[in-house]
């Protein structure tokens, strides 16, 4: 792939005229409220510009728009100035500086209190963590840039594990001192752990101290009948996250366009400020801390596909190659690209293409030979419409990114034929001014939509992006348009025809350290008639989708290692009937899903046709490393090379995976993970195994079978103790095994071999309760083979 | 004169066959589900005479619409609402972001 050049050039922010925050009609200052307490020097926010000056007796300061008295009713026009200046005599007043921003308080590692006990010496106890060690992020939001009167908390827990959030909608706003803010909200959204978050009442305190402006703040959770708990904490940024924006052009695409002049185009807001706007400022001014990635260039079109134009996948594979930040977790970054046009062509404009893999929404395009460049006949400007709609669009697909939905879709659910639920009831907004909505389809069209158009997001939309849960916001987090990973089965969107299992073949659903997970999926027909299905749906991977989700967080998508291609081939299953198919889901083509201790929960789908059909949630347990030797095979052990050669049953040729196999059984025998390496190892000895090899002209060439290497360790692994053989391989890949194992012995004359095989293979299947179909085929092979 | 038609199927398609037929005889047949990053599930290109009518129908819910092809406005927007169709004739191809 060629590398991009002119790294450093896109995206750059120079040469802007930005008005300063506190002289834009859309900026909400601190507060001034009629003085009841004490008063002194007015001093800076914490995160604000330099002290103003002081603002008694004079000079005043100029008219702002600060807030009227709390709560307003109805919406609030601006710009609305404060009634300043007054005429002599001065009412007091208390003048507090803006609070907005983001806060956080983390427990401290404590010394353990002296403990009774024993006077001979013991050990003096150094620091340890508090079992119930808490880390809170506070995001208060009743100021600066377009207030939403919002305070929420995120709270985690380390031991035991949990998690929540709330939202509380600001009832109280009250300056009751020099720099002394309370703020009270109520709590209407839980996310998570209730208990984590008692009460129903938030009391958000900011004060002065020694140190000019605010210097403590403070966070109170109360409610009837629980105690009160307030916790310290630090400012940290006025922003409520930080993200970080990378901007790349394919070399035939136009210069991208990152910044706009908004007094260019005459139609437009009479009271909208002159100055430079840029995907910096928008979403700063939505609440995020905005950095440009140095790293932005020029793509060489010759990695642009033989045709010119881009699909979504090849997109994502540029994504891939070529975005510095590039990682399958989720992350504060995005990648936008500047490419000429989609393979859908002129009508489309740009797209947030990412709803591919298991990291969504990390790469949005905008395509500078599409509709977006076809201004209106008439227009009064025309190169300024252009650069407008350009970088309309392209806000507009990075607000995609950050999980926002089209104006007009915004109550579209899963009930209602979409892909995801909004996170909370949520109304169209059909005719709002946002980035979010088509310029078009308003009523009146694009030049009713810009003539009143402050360049900003609606207020659901400041809300979902400031104060939601952070996993349906960030990018790579939260799959596009879902705000949850997992979906219980909704009966209303299943036909009754088919019901999905995901099970494992064991009674406890505990895995050992570095034991594959394997799970088998059974597909039974409940429709009480003869059903259509195509014979492979549970076998082929292409056919399912699953989901592996660590405690809880963030699911990630199963991929297998090799799928088919081949013609449907249907069958007609019984009423009653069932198809099955195993996979091994602990590693996946971008890595391990399962490679660490605790609590998995996995949950598949398969696509019917006529309606997707989902399974159960499975819940699985991984033990910790039952010993050092386990976890310093860990490094080695979790790569994906290891994961193929346990997949496929062995791959000599992955010589460092099959020698980290190896190690597995010298120095974990007891460990469930050296039976699969022993198969691994063992299975490739059992026939005349062809491989490539001669670098340049490359040639297939065959290693003869081992069978005398091979039959001692797959005896031990598959016949010896074959319960716990069946319970960690799983029924269809265990009895395969024996069935190859078998099948070799004979081949290579070892009748006596191949039937005690038989035998155990057939003794293991009544036992665990195999199907009596597959136990008869098994049984026929004995008589032949006898 | 055949006239070249778009038929752009928009909102509210989750996964249903839809079938397009032209003078009684089947012209398309899909399976149409709404991308929401675009708001589009489907472009079906035609070429058709002036006046010709068109039927679409999705036999999952029995919605229909029918429309005649004019070539003053040859685009058509094909949107579900509140499980009908909702078909509108357009002179400008209609863009997607």
């Amino acid at each position: 792939m060629p590398k991009k050049t002119g790294a450093g050039s896109m995206g750059s922010d120079e040469n802007m005229v930005v008005v300063p925050d506190t002289e834009h009609p859309d900026f909400v200052d601190g507060r001034i409220d009629a003085q009841g307490a004490g008063a002194g020097p007015m001093m800076p926010n914490p995160d604000g510009p330099d002290p103003r000056p002081f603002p008694f007796p004079n000079p005043l300061p100029p008219p702002r728009p600060f807030p009227l008295p709390f709560p307003e009713p109805g919406p609030r026009p601006f710009p609305q100035p404060f009634p300043f200046p007054q005429p002599f005599p001065w009412q007091p007043f208390n003048f507090c500086g803006p609070v907005s921003g983001r806060y956080r308080y983390y427990s401290r590692p404590t010394l353990a209190p002296p403990q009774p006990g024993p006077l001979f010496p013991v050990p003096i106890p150094g620091p340890i963590m508090p079992i119930n060690l808490i880390f809170i992020t506070v995001r208060v939001d009743v100021d600066r840039f377009f207030p939403q009167n919002r305070i929420s908390i995120e709270v985690n827990r380390r031991f035991p594990r949990s998690s929540a959030h709330v939202i509380a909608e600001v009832t109280s706003d009250t300056c009751l001192g020099l720099f002394h803010r309370r703020v009270q909200a109520t709590i209407s959204y839980r996310d998570g752990d209730a208990t984590l978050i008692p009460g129903d009442t938030v009391t958000f305190e900011a004060t002065r101290t020694t140190r000019r402006g605010y210097g403590a703040y403070t966070l109170t959770l109360s409610g009837p009948g629980i105690p009160s708990r307030t916790y310290a904490l630090s400012f940290e940024s006025q922003y409520f996250d930080a993200v970080e924006f990378e901007v790349d052009q394919v070399d035939n695409a136009d210069v991208p366009t990152t910044s706009m002049d908004s007094a260019a185009h005459p139609n437009r807001p009479a009271d909208l400020p002159a100055e430079t706007l840029s995907f910096t400022n928008v979403y700063q001014r939505a609440g995020f801390d905005v950095t440009t990635s140095h790293n932005g260039g020029v793509i060489p079109v010759a990695g642009a596909g033989a045709n010119g134009t881009w699909s979504d996948g090849e997109m994502h594979n540029a994504m891939i190659t070529h975005w510095s930040r590039f990682a399958n977790n989720p992350n504060w970054a995005l990648w936008v690209l500047f490419a000429r046009q989609h393979d859908q062509g002129r009508g489309l404009g740009g797209i947030m293409f990412d709803d591919i893999g298991p990291n969504h929404r990390q790469g949005t395009a905008i395509f500078t030979d599409s509709f977006i460049q076809d201004v209106p006949a008439g227009d009064a400007n025309p190169a300024a419409w252009r650069q407008r709609m350009v970088f309309w669009t392209a806000v507009h697909e990075m607000g995609h990114a950050f999980n926002l939905a089209h104006a007009w879709q915004k109550a579209l659910s899963i009930a209602t034929g979409g892909p995801g639920d909004p996170w909370i009831p949520l109304a169209n907004e059909p005719e709002s001014r946002s980035f979010m909505n088509y310029p078009f389809r308003v009523s009146g069209g694009q030049a009713a939509f810009f003539a009143d158009f402050r360049f900003r997001f609606t207020d659901t939309e400041l809300q979902f992006m400031r104060h939601a849960p952070r996993r349906f916001v960030q990018m790579g987090n939260s799959n596009w348009f879902a705000n949850h990973n997992f979906e219980e089965p909704k009966p209303s969107m299943q036909s009754g025809n088919w019901t999905l299992a995901i099970r494992p073949n064991r009674e406890v659903n505990q895995y050992a350290f570095l034991e594959p997970v394997k799970v088998e999926l059974k597909l039974t027909n409940t429709s009480g008639v003869l059903q259509p299905v195509e014979a492979d749906m549970l076998q082929d991977g292409r056919h399912i989708t699953l989901l592996v989700a660590r405690n809880e967080g963030p699911a990630r998508q199963w991929q297998p290692f090799v799928t088919q291609c081949h013609e449907n081939h249907w069958d007609g299953l019984a009423p009653g009937a069932s198809i099955y198919g195993q996979h091994m889901i602990s590693a996946t083509t971008s890595g391990w899903l399962i490679d660490e201790p605790g609590f998995y929960q996995i949950q598949a789908a398969i696509d019917m046709g006529n309606e997707i059909l989902v399974s159960n949630v499975l819940r699985i347990h991984v033990m910790p490393a039952a010993s050092v030797a386990e976890t310093k095979l860990a490094p080695d052990y979790f790569t994906e090379d290891v994961g193929r050669v346990l997949a496929f049953a062995g791959a000599p040729e992955l010589g460092k995976a099959t020698d980290t196999l190896r190690e597995v059984v010298a120095k974990a025998p007891a460990n469930p993970a050296a039976t699969h390496a022993e198969v691994a190892l063992t299975t490739p000895l059992l026939r005349d195994y062809k491989q490539l090899v001669g670098g340049d002209t490359p040639k297939v060439q065959a290693t003869k079978a081992k069978i005398d290497e091979a039959r001692p360790a797959q005896m031990a692994a598959l016949v010896d103790k074959p319960d716990a053989a069946a319970a960690t391989m799983g029924h269809i890949d265990y009895f395969d095994a024996l069935d190859t194992l078998a099948t070799a012995l004979s081949v290579a004359g070892d009748d006596k071999g191949a039937i005690k095989v038989l035998k155990s293979s057939i003794a293991t299947m009544k036992k665990r309760g195999v199907l009596p179909s597959v136990i008869a085929e098994t049984e026929g092979k004995l008589d032949k083979t006898g | 004169m055949a006239e070249h038609i778009e038929l752009h199927f928009q909102e509210g398609f989750s996964g249903e066959a839809v079938e397009v037929r032209v003078a009684g005889k089947a012209a398309a047949h899909f399976v149409a589900r709404t991308r929401v990053q675009t708001g589009l599930a489907h472009i079906e290109k035609l070429e058709l005479a002036d006046g010709t009518t068109v039927r679409i129908t999705m036999p999952a819910t029995g919605a229909e619409a029918s429309f005649k092809v004019s070539k003053a406005s040859p685009h058509i927007a094909v949107n579900v609402v509140n499980q009908k169709l909702n078909v509108e004739a357009k002179k400008e191809s209609p863009g997607y972001l």
